[in-house]
């Protein structure tokens, strides 16, 4: 037995064979979809009552058309294809059809986070089912009921989505919704990640794991004004360091006595307990609430030192180098010092993701060559960190959750209206 | 240490805490000077909790974990190391011992227990094997319990032996103990699951009987026990139900190896009282702040005996709740509270990870 919500209302049903939708591909067209987000998007700015949801300003900010066609021109230099065939050389087109049926498996407590995948699947075209951890509050379906609200093509839209709230136990449900995917999108992690991972589903189907993985940040306080270090202490105040984008260690250019070194300790302590106090975090387990202390004393008894709060809001761990007992959760920083960028790629962790960069020109390049070859697969800038793109995880998701589709002409390609792939040059990511 | 003609729960609300006062400035800066890991935390704590200490629970307190991660000792002069059963991560607490304190550590435990079993010597009748109080340099928790009643004993008599890694009833042992108590109270001690096994498979072909003044001890987890459904009072009855005792004679009591000496046995009432050398501060989840009369939180134990390590005043992983702060029906004065077990694990965190080098 599982409960499945369609456009926010809810459904009972029992038997797997029931669990599938007769919805595979969208009835809306590229632009219809995109316009329906943005309306979303425009009507989760508003609104005051979801405020207090984790994430939904960044989620507000990603649905916005021109963020998802930017997104979307990342990785297709023609999005014209998500509508019609394309001319992609002298004698192909091309054509990017919806994978089909995109099952998501949100992270427990970071519920938002899947939405992030939901609204690029979506937008290629995508019928999606979601679902929700029957131990967290289900966030997910008041969003769909606003999107049913804000426009027709919106209601054809949460309709194309089916929530669905189980308990992760439900083996027999989490079969069922793995044998009906064309896409498994697995948030979360590695007992969750494996545990779906290991779930038969069809041959064909492509699992798009969007793993556990750890963030760091990179500064150089010549480069960093203020504004930037507050932008910093938000990228890990936000979701309480649960996200894998949420920096845990930071790398500070110089030395504690190094007027410009401490200025930025300084201010981040201040940022600290300011947006500890503006952006309140989950209540702590008793056994969260035991770690900091633990960490904390561990820090201190192994020769580092701290700046926090009198309680347990915030913490900044002055360590020379990265103590890896230390539990960098619920808005506990190590701060470690460096003179040269070179020392810094060798300490980043093999499960990297994000690392915040904010560093002067040549420094960058070498830092992010560097880096990026031990694993990290983002390099925003302060403030930008929590912020979703793709590619995400180093997976460029648009392509993953297309289908491509290719054609011979038999006359010119220059006679086709579209403007053509230019696909023999290479595809760039970029972050601008 | 010890006031003299005063009962270990003899002292007003009021007149503990000074005496806590008191005693926590000068163990502070007893450890201060001895344990340079301590000093350094305490040197972290006054920098960033300005303000004297003016109540005990403002002083500074060391997770118990750290017990298993360092050697904090503030001696030369250790006769002995008490290890913790290794529980869920697979090491065992290490505490420093010296003479003065294993002093201390009796003459405590001795005073507390005797408040609730009466003075006098006694038989003493343990359920488990002698092994686990043999060895010089080191003992187990299981191993301080046993002989934190040690002072109240007149004789021991272990009356279980090992086969095949599991504890079982020596019925021979424990005749011949029998027979030479004779129709005297005795006490008797054994690991809490221990005593319900093996008093659950009672052999109906071995019938006991004891003396009505007989207590049995017993500390430890509950947590095997809850497993299987077994509460307080099915497991007092279990229990007395075999020596033909009243429930009551069987006592649970709360001790955890980095404070060995003050066992929490629980009175009449059911509720667990803190003598006046000691101190229970329930700590809130969220920010560790000392919570009311009521609210669970972690239990922070305080006690003034430990002069060789700093593990005077400490923070464990175990919930409790305080009952009260004075007038328990049992006519003991002070704080009473309750153990509620060991905190629960929260549930992994969302797509975030552990650094992988």
């Amino acid at each position: 037995m599982y409960r499945e919500r369609e456009s926010g209302s809810l459904i009972e049903r029992d038997g797997a064979s029931s669990v599938v939708p007769d919805l595979r591909y969208s009835a809306l067209t590229y632009q219809q979809r995109l316009q329906a987000l943005d309306d979303l998007a425009s009507d989760l700015m508003q609104r005051r009552d979801m405020a207090g949801v984790p994430g939904l300003p960044f989620l507000a900010a990603f649905l916005q058309a021109s963020n998802l066609t930017h997104l979307i021109a990342r990785e297709l230099p023609a999005p014209a294809a998500l509508e019609r065939f394309v001319a992609i050389d002298e004698r192909k087109s091309a054509r990017l059809l919806p994978k089909g049926l995109v099952c998501h498996w949100m992270a427990g407590n970071v519920p938002l986070l899947g939405m992030f995948s939901w609204a690029v699947s979506v937008v290629a075209g995508n019928c999606n089912v979601i679902r929700v951890s029957s131990r967290h509050d289900d966030l997910v379906s008041p969003l769909l009921r606003r999107l049913a609200d804000v426009s027709d093509c919106g209601r054809e839209l949460a309709r194309e989505t089916a929530v669905m709230q189980f308990d992760r136990d439900d083996l027999a449900t989490q079969r069922a919704m793995s044998a009906m995917a064309d896409v498994r999108i697995v948030w979360g992690g590695t007992d969750a990640v494996d545990a779906i991972r290991a779930l038969p589903c069809d041959w064909e189907c492509d699992t798009i794991v969007l793993g556990p993985r750890v963030s760091v940040a990179v500064l150089d306080p010549q480069v960093a004004h203020e504004s930037a270090i507050a932008r910093l202490v938000t990228d890990i105040v936000y979701f309480d360091q649960l996200a894998c984008s949420s920096p845990q260690w930071l790398f500070l250019k110089g030395r504690p006595g190094d007027p410009l070194f401490d200025v930025v300790i300084d201010r981040m302590a201040g940022e600290f307990d300011r947006q500890s106090r503006a952006f309140p975090r989950h209540a702590l387990g008793f056994d969260e609430t035991y770690r900091i202390h633990l960490d904390r004393v561990r820090v201190v008894l192994d020769g580092g030192s701290l700046r926090r709060d009198q309680r347990t809001a915030w913490t900044m761990a002055l360590v020379e180098a990265p103590q890896p007992r230390v539990s960098c959760a619920n808005r506990f920083l190590q701060v470690v010092p460096f003179d040269d960028i070179g020392s810094v790629s060798s300490q980043i962790p093999r499960n990297v993701q994000t690392a915040v960069t904010l560093l002067g020109d040549r420094e960058m390049e070498r830092f992010s060559e560097d880096a990026a070859r031990r694993g990290v697969c983002r390099f925003p800038r302060p403030g930008e960190g929590n912020h979703f793109e793709s590619p995400w995880d180093g997976i460029p998701l648009i392509s993953r959750l297309t289908r491509w589709v290719l054609r011979t002409d038999g006359r010119s390609p220059m006679t086709n209206t579209g403007a053509g792939f230019g696909w023999s040059q290479p595809i760039h990511y970029s972050n601008n | 240490m010890f006031l003299p003609d005063v009962s270990p729960f003899g002292l007003a609300p009021e007149a503990h805490r000074e005496f806590l006062q008191a005693q926590l400035r000068e163990l502070l800066e007893h450890h201060r000077a001895s344990c340079p890991g301590y000093a350094r935390f305490v040197g972290e704590w006054s920098e960033n909790t300005p303000g004297r200490a003016a109540t005990p629970e403002d002083y500074p307190f060391l997770p118990v974990t750290l017990f298993k991660e360092y050697d904090l000792s503030s001696t030369h002069d250790a006769v002995l190391s008490l290890r913790s059963s290794a529980t869920t991560s697979a090491l065992p607490s290490r505490i420093f011992v010296d003479r003065p304190t294993r002093n201390r550590q009796s003459l405590s435990a001795n005073r507390i227990l005797g408040d609730f079993v009466g003075g006098g010597r006694r038989p003493y009748l343990v359920f488990d094997v002698a092994d686990t109080v043999r060895g010089t340099a080191s003992m187990s928790a299981k191993g301080a319990a046993i002989l934190s009643l040690a002072h109240l004993a007149s004789e021991f008599h272990f009356v279980a032996r090992q086969e095949e890694g599991e504890l079982i009833l020596d019925e021979e042992a424990l005749r011949r103990a029998l027979e030479t108590i004779g129709d005297q109270p005795f006490l008797a001690y054994g690991f809490t699951y221990v005593l319900y096994q093996l008093h659950e498979r009672w052999s109906a072909a071995f019938p006991v009987a004891a003396h009505p003044d007989s207590i049995f001890l017993h500390s430890g987890g509950w947590k095997r026990l809850a497993h299987i459904a077994v509460d307080k009072p099915r497991f007092n009855d279990t229990i007395a139900g075999v020596w033909g005792l009243r429930p009551a004679n069987v006592l649970d009591f709360y001790g955890v190896v980095e404070q060995v000496g003050v066992p929490y046995p629980d009175c009449s009432a059911g509720l667990k009282h803190v003598p006046y050398w000691a101190d229970v501060i329930i700590r809130r989840s969220d920010t560790l702040e000392p919570a009311p009369v009521g609210e669970p939180g972690l239990i922070q134990l305080v006690s003034c005996l430990p002069l060789s390590a700093p593990n005077h005043s400490v923070l464990t992983e175990d919930l409790g709740e305080l009952a009260l702060l004075d007038g328990c029906p049992c006519g003991r004065r002070g704080k009473a509270f309750v153990f509620r077990g060991r905190a629960p694990r929260s549930e992994l965190r969302g797509c975030s990870d552990v650094p992988r080098t």
